[in-house]
């Protein structure tokens, strides 16, 4: 492909000159191998030396460069000019969501590290080893969990585009999870599985399996897959959190019935706490909106329930 | 004021080992750095970090291997001292968490590397440096070691020869503190940025290096630049040298492996400089790519070895230069890479300055002398690193706090608030791209007599452009210009002396290679280079090479 132009609509806001956000257009020429960092860095300085964003290493590893680039959370040094002009015929940046903006392009990611520190994210390692000059013995399939997982650069793309962190600021998310099953998942780890019943508090249960925190990861660390294994180890531990139990409902539910009931899904998920919704529950049902709890179960429910007991088999194997 | 017992400038693996350490030694200890620690350059190495762990291997023949592989420029007790720990400081880095690659028994797995007698390099695929500087990292947040994280220091408070702290700026906010303590470890990594080409990260701007140089301290060695062999033909992002040492092939334009005409015996994986010099030639001469690049072939390995042992270089390869390894070759050019010179210190990271110690790719103790070996920059990062920590958390003890002058923050504050307020002026971007392709073309992979002389000049006309540089942003807040333009002042002092110890070595050791002195002159040169700051510039002079085991002799490969 040959040199040609595109355009930059970066947001922009500098809070010692700026009352609100704004979006500033510029022109850049690009060809086929440029990067978004390539063009911010051309823009920074040929055109405007304000435009303030963090960058480092240009080559995917580092972590500093995680912008929105047409609305999704990306490294801007991975990410090509030419791909963004293609499917969206601009090139729209801004700053990353779910954290406080700072200026331009950089946003305050403390509350990210909090999250992150809520995992304690450390491997506790046995202190008689200190001292020892042998290593651990450990072969690469042993490691290969959390080494995936350890691929994490901590650059906030997951945390940025996560749906349940909106509305759930308990959520540690995507990237403190998978932090904690790196750990688990490793054999030195002297806490191990005793990582697990803390996690509730950290909102295991929150997420909602939305997989942006998979589509968007520039290392291909896939959190959303760590949640899943940490919520069965939970679940094996006995959790008996209104996450756990709104699982357990759910195959319940469609054990017995065939189908899912909302309500006996919202009365077995809530227990005895379902009284304090009594209000919402009582202007659903005038409204005919609340199904009843006594749900009839669906034609050939034998079928659906040989599925289960044949499940259940395999899992006792 | 910020007041600790030890404070340490950069978060990358010398700083954060330095920090553990300190702290462990009971120390009040801080870091502070321009960026996160997880940004730390040190994330971006790659293949590997050496210890003789083989039962063949022995510390002896990794110090003579480092020693030759130095041109006999470093300080071979220091290497002696790296050497030894170096089994300890990775059984560390593993029980800390670090995921090492495994042979099949489950020992921690090594690989050859350039230079190197044994296969002695310990790695995580070709992801070793984001393996250990996230473990330290870890076990510093463990350590509860307090972080200041983007402050950018930009001056060290030295009185009578004694080191009060520094100044530094909260780059969120804008505000010049003075940051007292009674010990500081300079860890803020190497000079990459001076050159066009490199491998380093935009970060890679050698304050630290710059900080003492400015303080008065005498910097050592700058004129030895390692250029890395093998980086991305275009963005010159760093292709491992383990893609060589898993068995990758160097090849011209014209099919051959020429390697064999350089280093018959070594092939590939001699030490880097003759690498990078023996490309060089090969485009030089016109048997490169488009007079610009050579390949690194790495077909026969398969598919299953590139995923499994360099799946980071296959990945940079498809999306940088968009070429599959698994199925062509990678162009490949020469770029800077490594900071030989630095900061003059002992084996426990003293320097010079009471109360002021250095560690990593900013100190130069020297172990890695006139070329670095592959897998022994690690290596010094947490030998080097550990110790500096000690002895500073030692000194801070004894030390009794002298108090932080008024006038050096003053100066700085007047200082920034000038350069923030000058409307005209020359772009930063402009004098960067002056310097990093004189320093690139004149004090490059090959250097001779006319062209330092130039390089002089252009770095001394660059000097006084720089003295009118705009910022261009007036504001306080996260002003990234401001950073960029005060790393450009530390880069061109320290272009200024590298081009000064270049041109005045008529010589060609290790990584400086003079066409017009093409060999080693042991009886005039073997000694290292030390530059101090005067108004007039660099003024520079020598001091001897420890010597113990080895005899200097002849380096062929």
């Amino acid at each position: 492909m040959t040199a040609q132009e595109a355009v930059f609509r970066i947001l922009r806001y500098n809070p010692e000159r700026d009352a609100s956000r704004r979006y500033e257009t510029y022109r850049v020429k690009i060809d086929n191998r440029m990067t978004v960092l390539d063009a911010l860095e051309d823009i920074k300085h040929e055109q405007d030396a304000s435009l303030s964003f963090r960058r480092s290493c240009r080559s995917g590893i580092c972590g500093s460069c995680a912008m929105k680039v047409n609305s999704l959370a990306k490294l801007a040094c991975k990410t090509r000019v030419v791909t963004e002009v293609e499917n969206h015929g601009e090139v729209l940046v801004e700053p990353m969501d779910n954290m406080p903006l700072i200026r331009d392009l950089v946003v305050d990611m403390n509350e990210f590290w909090r999250e992150i520190d809520r995992g304690t994210p450390w491997l506790e390692w046995d202190n008689t080893l200190e001292g020892s000059s042998k290593e651990n013995l450990l072969t690469n399939e042993q490691q290969q969990v959390s080494g995936r997982l350890a691929d994490c650069i901590m650059c906030g793309c997951c945390f940025s585009d996560c749906v349940s962190r909106i509305f759930d600021k308990n959520f540690a998310g995507p990237a403190s999870l998978a932090k904690v099953h790196r750990l688990v998942a490793d054999p030195r780890d002297k806490v191990g599985a005793n990582r697990v019943p803390a996690l509730v508090g950290l909102g295991l249960w929150a997420c909602t399996h939305c997989y942006f925190c998979w589509s968007q990861c520039p290392r291909d660390v896939r959190p959303v897959a760590a949640i899943s294994v940490l919520r069965a180890l939970s679940f094996k531990q006995g959790d008996e959190s209104h996450g756990a139990r709104h699982v357990n409902a759910f195959m319940n539910s469609i054990e017995r019935t065939g189908m899912l009931n909302e309500a006996t899904l919202y009365l077995r998920t809530m227990g005895w706490t379902t009284i304090r919704d009594f209000d919402l529950i009582l202007k659903m049902a005038v409204k005919g909106k609340a199904p009843l709890p006594f749900p009839r179960p669906v034609p050939k429910i034998d079928e659906i329930r040989s599925i289960f007991r044949l499940a259940h088999e395999v899992k006792e194997k | 004021m910020i007041k600790h017992d030890v404070i340490v400038v950069g978060a990358g693996l010398a700083g954060l080992r330095a920090a553990i350490e300190a702290r462990e030694k009971g120390a009040d200890v801080a870091v502070l750095s321009k960026l996160h620690p997880v940004r730390s350059h040190s994330d971006q190495a790659q293949g590997g970090i050496n210890a003789p762990l083989g039962e063949d291997d022995s510390w002896e023949k990794h110090t003579f291997d480092t020693i030759k592989g130095s041109d006999y420029l470093a300080d071979q007790d220091a290497v002696e001292v790296m050497c030894k720990d170096a089994p300890r400081a990775i059984i560390e880095l593993e029980h800390w968490g670090a995921l090492f690659t495994r042979f099949d028994n489950g020992r921690i797995a090594q690989r050859p590397f350039g230079g190197a007698g044994f296969p002695r390099t310990c790695f995580a695929a070709d992801k070793t440096g984001h393996v250990l500087q996230t473990t330290i990292f870890e076990q510093s947040r463990k350590n509860g070691v307090q972080m200041y994280e983007e402050w950018f220091a930009t001056s060290l408070v030295v009185e009578d020869n004694v080191c009060k702290g520094l100044t530094a700026i909260e780059i969120v906010t804008g505000e010049v503190h003075a940051v007292e303590a009674k010990a500081v470890i300079l860890a803020a990594g190497g000079a990459g940025q001076v050159y066009n080409k490199t491998s380093n990260s935009l970060s890679t701007t050698g304050d630290g290096i710059a900080m003492a140089y400015n303080a008065g301290i005498p910097i050592e060695d700058m004129e030895f630049v390692q250029f890395h062999p093998t980086t991305l033909y275009g963005s010159n992002i760093l292709v491992s040298e383990g893609a060589r040492g898993e068995g990758g092939y160097l090849v011209n334009a014209q099919g051959e492996r020429f390697m064999k005409k350089y280093a018959p015996d070594k092939m590939e994986l001699a030490p880097r400089d003759i690498v990078a010099r023996a490309i060089e030639t090969e485009i030089t001469e016109g048997r490169g790519f488009a007079n610009e690049y050579v390949h690194l072939d790495l077909r026969h390995l398969g598919e299953a070895k590139i995923n499994e042992r360099l799946p980071t270089i296959r990945e940079l390869a498809i999306y940088f230069a968009g070429v599959d390894p698994v199925k062509e070759p990678i162009p490949i050019q020469p770029a800077q890479h490594y900071t030989m010179g630095g900061v003059p210190t002992g084996m426990n990271g003293v320097t010079p300055v009471k109360g002021l110690y250095a560690a990593g790719e900013c100190a130069c103790i020297s172990v890695h002398g006139a070329n670095r070996l592959g897998g022994n920059s690690l290596l010094d990062t947490v030998v080097f690193g550990k110790r500096a920590g000690a002895k500073a958390a030692e000194y801070a003890k004894e030390a009794s706090a002298t108090g932080f002058p008024e006038k050096p923050l003053q100066n700085e504050q007047k200082r920034i608030e000038t350069l923030l307020n000058r409307k005209d002026g020359v772009k930063a971007s402009e004098i960067k791209r002056a310097m990093g392709s004189t320093m690139f073309d004149k004090v490059g992979i090959f250097r001779q007599k006319r062209d330092g002389e130039t390089a002089v000049k252009n770095v001394a006309a660059l000097k006084r452009q720089i003295e009118t540089v705009s910022v261009m942003d007036s504001s306080r807040k996260f002003n990234t210009s401001l950073i960029e333009t005060l790393e450009l002042g530390f880069e061109l002092d320290l272009a200024e002396v590298i081009v000064a110890g270049a041109l005045a070595r008529k010589e060609s050791r290790g990584a400086h290679h003079r066409t017009d002195y093409p060999k080693r002159d042991d009886d005039k040169w073997l000694k290292h280079t030390l530059a101090v700051r005067t108004a007039d510039g660099p003024k520079l002079s020598y001091k001897p090479v420890t010597i113990t085991r080895f005899k200097p002799e002849a380096r062929g490969y």
